[in-house]
């Protein structure tokens, strides 16, 4: 049982992560923080559902298509609503209210869109069911831990060494400064809110398979993701995974061998304790004055 | 002058009473539900149900000489939203009958409001509570969880299960139908394990393991209707191949949707079914509405809930032609009495005294995808 209970645990918390890592890469490339990252998650699981099962797309195009598409809706969201908030010199937590609006608008958008129902997504993989030993998981499983280990390590490699991402995280610790080093601040920050929201979007498509397609598949995910991020330390690559996957493995064998009532409130509880004992997280994530 | 004026009265007592004329002219019956929100699917079913019941009998006629006119509200599954509109339709709107919500929490908010102005309402939500406050103007015309809860237990009973698991949503919906099984089953003798997850909550690794590991013979499902799918997906699995027992929130197509071809062995009670066509109905009078309902809206319907609505409306139009009144008062003793009235539930008896019309639900299993009556399922069923 413990092996099962274990990768359960580790597979929600894969999922935790992804959308953890949307929190943390924003906020280290644009000292922001964002709350649509949740439904951004069940807005691509549900086009990844349009594009494979309705349209029947094979799956190695509609993922890419819908992560495309998800980057276009992260960067529209930045440079029109993000940016003109920012222009008007907007109070930081407003802007973090109007990504709380943005998040109802899209969810009762998806609701419109396609129903209110629980929908289900095809199998993406041949085999519906692996059986290591005494352990059943599903491929996809299987995969969105790989991915979300493969997107940690790209991402910090790509945000330390790489010169792009040392610019936004330049452009986000000091704009103007970064202003002067000729950054462009504009495009570092679309070029996060794009590839936060693609990220997200491929969470919502490997969740798809194993847990189904709904229009609120995305508020508890998105609140668990950035308590992940929190407990990990927010900002931080590695904290965003380590914290997610802290997180899952908390709450699920606090289900599985104490008491199923008490799992979302263990969860929190972390978070509580966390903020309070060790605010900036495992990995100790940096704090961007105002 | 004095000819003008009285003239002028005299036209005004010809406007009002013809007001009133006018407004007794047609039967108008109220109706809230969630025509938004995540309910909304089944919520706009329920009001096509009622719709097409009252097509129907404006198309014979109507009744007492009247047609029949639907007064919709939206309640968005919200109590406060139920009150307003509940309110509203009584004082302004000045329904004669009232269709009620599928949300049983609802009716239960609203039901002071019904039971003051004194007009009869027949409610659709299936939970025993608002029926058991002694409201005398509210009915129910589906078999609630209560009945079903108990049919799932003696139908555990008949399979001699000694250990069975629960996983209900912890909300009023939840917790009284995992309540209710687990009385009936300790009166029996069999041990309930119940575990729980919250709203919004997707996977239940951790609650399906344990209970899988401590050796249940069946699982009870207790989720509304949008848990179902994914919990008996997850459970099948994890491994579990007992069957899966649940309220009518197990008898939703997105079950089938979701967890396919591991959604045989599903069993559970329900007044209502809505097949994948027509001819595949349980009975001709079923067969025949869901022939209409295709007619006039081009496909089945999306929920049972539209088969609701539309026996609810049919026991107004049957009570209101029997006291050939629109009074609220002699409606609802019409009703009260009701106990020769078929419908697509079954054959309607009200004369309990607490207003439920149907005491017994109809069981169902799913097996290779179809939908069969538990009977014919357990006669080819190995443990």
């Amino acid at each position: 049982m413990f092996t099962q209970v274990l990768v359960g645990a580790i597979a929600i918390g894969s999922i935790y992560g992804l959308v953890a890592l949307g929190y943390s890469l924003i906020y280290t490339a644009s000292g922001l923080m964002s709350f649509v990252q949740g439904e951004l998650l069940m807005l691509g699981s549900f086009m990844g559902l349009t594009f494979y099962k309705y349209l029947k797309i094979p799956f190695y195009f509609a993922l890419p298509l819908t992560m495309g598409c998800l980057f276009l809706i992260g960067v529209i969201i930045e440079r029109y609503i993000i940016r003109r908030l920012q222009k008007a010199k907007t109070n930081l937590i407003f802007i973090v209210v109007a990504t709380i609006a943005l998040s109802i608008i899209l969810k009762n958008f998806a609701m419109l869109a396609w129903g209110s129902n629980v929908f289900q997504f095809p199998p993406i993989f041949s085999v519906s069911l692996l059986k290591l030993g005494k352990v059943r998981i599903q491929p996809e499983s299987i995969m969105a831990i790989v991915i979300a280990l493969l997107v940690m390590i790209i991402l910090h490699l790509f945000m330390t060494k790489t010169r792009l991402g040392t610019s936004m995280r330049a452009a986000a610790q000091d704009p103007i400064a970064a202003k002067t080093m000729s950054i462009n601040v504009n495009r570092t920050t679309a070029l996060t809110w794009g590839i936060a929201s693609m990220l997200t979007g491929v969470g919502g498509i490997l969740i798809g398979p194993i847990y189904g397609v709904s229009a609120e598949m995305g508020t508890l995910i998105g609140t668990k993701g950035f308590a992940g991020a929190v407990i990990g330390g927010y900002g931080n690559m590695y904290g965003a995974i380590v914290g997610s996957l802290l997180l899952g493995i908390i709450e699920t064998f606090m289900a599985a061998y104490v008491s199923s009532m008490y799992k979302d409130f263990v969860s929190f509880f972390t978070l509580i304790i966390f903020l309070i004992f060790i605010p900036r997280g495992l990995f100790k994530g940096k704090v961007y004055g105002d | 002058m004095r000819l003008k004026k009285g003239l002028a009265v005299i036209l005004c007592i010809f406007a009002i009473a013809s007001m009133n004329v006018a407004a007794q002219d047609v039967i108008k019956v109220g109706f809230y539900g969630p025509l938004t929100g995540p309910m909304s699917l089944s919520g706009i079913a329920s009001r096509q149900g009622a719709e097409l019941a009252i097509k129907q009998i404006n198309a014979n006629g109507g009744v007492i000489g009247k047609k029949m006119v639907l007064v919709p509200y939206n309640d968005n599954s919200s109590p406060e939203e139920a009150v307003k509109v509940v309110t509203r339709m009584i004082t302004s709107d000045k329904v004669h009958c009232i269709v009620g919500s599928l949300h049983s929490g609802n009716i239960l908010a609203s039901a002071p409001i019904v039971e003051k102005y004194k007009i009869p309402e027949i409610g659709v939500g299936t939970s025993p509570t608002y029926l058991q406050k002694g409201y005398t103007y509210i009915f129910r015309c589906l078999a609630n969880t209560a009945t079903i809860d108990i049919q799932i237990g003696k139908t555990i009973k008949e399979l001699n299960y000694k250990k069975v698991g629960a996983l209900g949503l912890s909300d009023e919906y939840g917790k009284t139908g995992v309540e209710d099984v687990k009385n009936v089953l300790d009166s029996y003798g069999i041990q309930l394990i119940a575990e729980w997850f919250n709203p919004g909550d997707t996977d239940f690794t951790g609650q399906l393991t344990k209970l899988i590991n401590s050796g249940i013979e069946a699982l009870v499902a207790y989720g509304t209707d949008s848990y179902q799918g994914p919990i008996v997906k997850q459970a099948r699995l994890l491994g579990f191949e007992g069957l899966i027992f649940g309220p009518e929130s197990l008898s939703v197509p997105s079950v089938l949707e979701v967890a396919g071809k591991y959604s045989d062995g599903c069993v559970f009670g329900t007044s209502y079914i809505v097949p994948s066509k027509p001819e595949e109905a349980v009975d001709k009078m079923q067969q025949d509405f869901f022939k209409a309902f295709v007619a006039e809206f081009g496909k089945m319907p999306e929920s049972q809930t539209a088969m609701r609505c539309y026996d609810a409306v049919m026991i107004f139009a049957e009570a209101i032609k029997r006291a050939n009144s629109l009074n609220g008062t002699a409606i609802r003793d019409q009703i009260a009495n009701l106990h020769d009235f078929r419908g697509l539930a079954g054959t309607f008896d009200f004369r309990g005294g607490n207003g439920e019309g149907i005491r017994e639900s109809r069981m169902f299993a799913i097996k290779d995808g179809k939908y069969i009556l538990l009977s014919e399922f357990l006669k080819s069923y190995k443990k």
